[in-house]
């Protein structure tokens, strides 16, 4: 009996090794077109589908001195065909190796892809199961194949150094990442509504600039915010955690540093029934920048207080006027109004007034004055 | 863990876009539900001690007793099928994406059939071993908090969107496996202590909840209705060490959890199919080993053949009449036995 259980095992045992299913994915590495970053256009009724393959020596380059900073590090490839699937057919023809498409990491898209088609290209990239539910979404009106084709001087590569300068702290304040899950989620629950950020071309240090965003309305783009405006929407969804400040006083600049943005939004409608969102919100930052003639006594301080406060409530007032004219909502006003069961919130957002109110508080007194 | 690797697999699968906002609140309905019919198991237990499932229809209903027996059998060989083939189609998705499908199937079962082989006991070490996964598991559902918006399933809603009521048996179908374990099992551990036993319902729904609750307040109420695997999705949402080149961590940790989970749920569901015919049929016990390979190559059969058309207009079926059933059977088994006496 224990000889045949023994048996029994080792055959299972061997079954279980033979079938072990490692052995049908091995592909070695130089056989893999690994790509970071891909861009997407659509041109005659064809998706124009381009795309940074790095190099293999590309991928581990280093700041070692031996490194020949002058070999290219990546490979570009583009593809146009009626549907992406085909696209990615071409560029692997045009490689001999296999896309994988699973390692990108940035998703450009064009004014016109994004326009009308994001939805459908954003999830047709989700539905693969290796590719990640971060990747980062852009909208340019720049030249897409301009933008793949850029080459910054960084000693890693590109499609890397834009998700980290994307996600650092002191970008976010005039753009804002969005990933691909966050933005089809958005869609999907129609509240509130997607945005995009902005990638263009710093053609004087032939970089990635990172500037304001688009704003979608039931999935569709119907506007843009500037990067000023960019800024306000990073207040009021709490964002823009470590932006500055600049006010004019007296024909003289002031600088805040590393201010912090608080803001409460609450839907109360007025007795006579109009609706009213209270927005409030808080601000802290280091006084930093200063002119020299400038007396740092508390009336000045107070000044520039309140000088900071009305400069902020105009500015977001301004913004959200904008924002209920485009019938666009990426803050959140949605949100209070679902929760308070208004069934189609739009029509009663399109309505709204704002009543703002806006405090900013010194962080802290800066050592040397 | 059977209920953690259960509800991971099929409750999201079952989830309409009609249920609104408040689809966590399927799993509390289920567990309430589950709680009842484990009450019942125990007043059996309790009347017929030494017994379990195959025996009470037997005793209380003589051969239509047999064929609820049998038909109970078979559906725990479903569910057990449908649950390799949602395991495997995972993996094959995910992780080995090049390798077929019958070769992922045939690996996984071979795995099954050898701890099903190696009995209950071992099976209970495995799971004792990997229980620690359940506590790995629900810190990284903690983490994933982090993109949690109230706005999508605010308590307001429950009180305006009862949708929930109605759907409110797709989350019974999270606690059919463990149902179906608990009748199945000869045990009379639960008539002395329920409440012990009734902690691993309750920790297994709570962590279900905790995960419903956060999917539906990252991806919307119906946000969540486009995944499939939407705790997959999940996992893939999470920021931690998500700058590595392929996968991020959370997620290869999820994966391995699933399957860890999935792995003990279907090898004792495996073990209970053959232990079931054995006493239906009055066949020996040496017999058990022979009887697992063939239920197992039953299960690689079923799960192989089946393309993702038939599997998408059967499962929920299979699901839904299974869980009907196992509900039917237990109440009715525990009726019968009031008009029964007590065996000594």
């Amino acid at each position: 009996m224990k000889i045949t259980r023994c048996f029994l095992t080792l055959i299972l045992l061997g079954w279980i090794i033979v079938t072990l299913s490692g052995c049908w994915d091995v592909s070695p590495i130089e056989d893999r077109a690994l790509n970071l970053l891909i861009g997407i256009d659509r041109k005659d009724g064809k998706y124009r589908f381009l795309t940074q393959i790095p190099t293999l020596s590309g991928l581990v380059q280093t700041q070692h001195p031996g490194t020949d900073k002058n070999r290219e590090i990546q490979k570009i490839s583009i593809a146009e065909a009626p549907s992406l699937v085909e696209t990615i057919q071409h560029i692997e023809d045009e490689n001999y190796r296999a896309f994988v498409i699973g390692t990108v990491k940035s998703i450009l898209l064009s004014e016109s892809v994004a326009q009308k088609d994001s939805l459908k290209i954003i999830t047709s990239f989700i539905r693969h199961p290796m590719v990640s539910s971060q990747t980062l979404l852009f909208t340019t009106t720049s030249n897409i194949e301009e933008l793949i084709r850029l080459s910054p001087p960084y000693s890693i590569q590109p499609g890397l150094m834009l998700v980290r300068q994307q996600k650092s702290a002191l970008k976010m304040a005039r753009s804002f990442p969005v990933e691909a899950w966050e933005f089809v989620s958005r869609i999907d629950n129609g509240f509130p509504d997607a945005y995009m950020p902005i990638i263009s071309i710093d053609k004087k240090d032939k970089n990635y600039l990172l500037e304001g965003m688009k704003v979608f309305k039931r999935g569709e783009m119907i506007g843009e915010l500037n990067p000023e405006e960019t800024y306000i929407f990073g207040i009021l969804t709490g964002n823009a955690q470590r932006a500055f400040k600049i006010v004019h006083l007296k024909d003289q600049v002031i600088g805040i540093h590393d201010v912090s943005h608080q803001t409460k939004i609450k839907y109360k409608p007025t007795k006579e029934g109009r609706p009213t969102f209270l927005v409030t919100t808080k601000a802290e930052g280091t006084l930093l920048e200063v002119s020299p003639g400038l007396k740092m006594d508390p009336n000045t301080l107070k000044t520039i207080k309140i000088s900071i406060e009305n400069h902020l409530k105009k500015d977001i007032t301004k913004v959200l006027q904008k924002l209920r004219r485009l019938a666009s909502d990426p803050i959140g006003f949605s949100n209070q109004l679902k929760i308070a069961g208004v069934k189609n919130w739009r029509q009663i957002y399109r309505r709204s007034s704002f009543q703002v109110n806006v405090e900013f508080i010194y962080k802290n007194d800066p050592p040397a004055r | 863990m059977s209920l953690i690797g259960f509800g991971m697999a099929f409750h999201p699968f079952m989830q309409v876009k009609e249920v609104g906002p408040n689809a966590y609140m399927t799993i509390v309905l289920g567990f309430l539900a589950t709680g009842t019919i484990l009450i019942l198991i125990q007043r059996l237990n309790k009347k017929f001690p030494d017994q379990n499932i195959f025996g009470w229809g037997h005793t209380l209903l003589g051969p239509l007793g047999w064929f609820g027996s049998l038909l109970f059998i078979l559906f725990i060989f479903l569910f057990d099928t449908m649950l390799v083939k949602r395991v495997t189609e995972f993996t094959s998705a995910a992780v080995l994406f090049r390798t077929p499908g019958w070769a992922s199937i045939a690996a996984y079962v071979l795995i099954l059939t050898y701890i099903s082989i190696q009995g209950e006991e071992s099976t209970g070490r495995l799971a004792s071993i990997l229980i620690g996964l359940v506590v790995l598991s629900t810190l990284i559902l903690v983490l994933g908090f982090s993109h949690f918006k109230l706005p999508y399933v605010h308590p307001a809603y429950l009180f305006r969107d009862l949708n929930y009521l109605k759907y409110g048996w797709t989350g019974f179908i999270c606690f059919i496996p463990f149902l179906m374990i608990s009748a199945s099992l000869h045990s009379n551990l639960r008539q002395q202590n329920l409440i012990a036993s009734a902690t691993v319902p309750c920790i297994g729904a709570l962590f279900l909840i905790l995960a419903t609750f956060e999917m539906a307040g990252v991806f919307g109420p119906l946000g969540i209705t486009r995944y499939s695997r939407p705790l997959y999705s999940l996992m893939g949402t999470i920021h931690l060490y998500s700058e590595y080149f392929f996968q991020n961590i959370i997620l290869s940790i999820h994966i391995f959890n699933f399957m860890c989970f999935t792995m003990v749920t279907a090898s004792i569901l495996l073990r209970i199919v053959c232990k079931g015919l054995l006493e239906l049929f009055h066949i020996q016990q040496n017999k058990l080993g022979l009887f697992t390979i063939f239920t197992a190559l039953g299960i690689f059969i079923l799960a192989t053949l089946p393309g993702l058309i038939t599997t998408l207009k059967y499962v929920p079926l299979v699901l839904f009449f299974g869980s009907l059933y196992t509900l039917f059977y237990i109440t009715l088994l525990w009726v019968t036995s009031l008009f029964h006496r007590r065996t000594q």
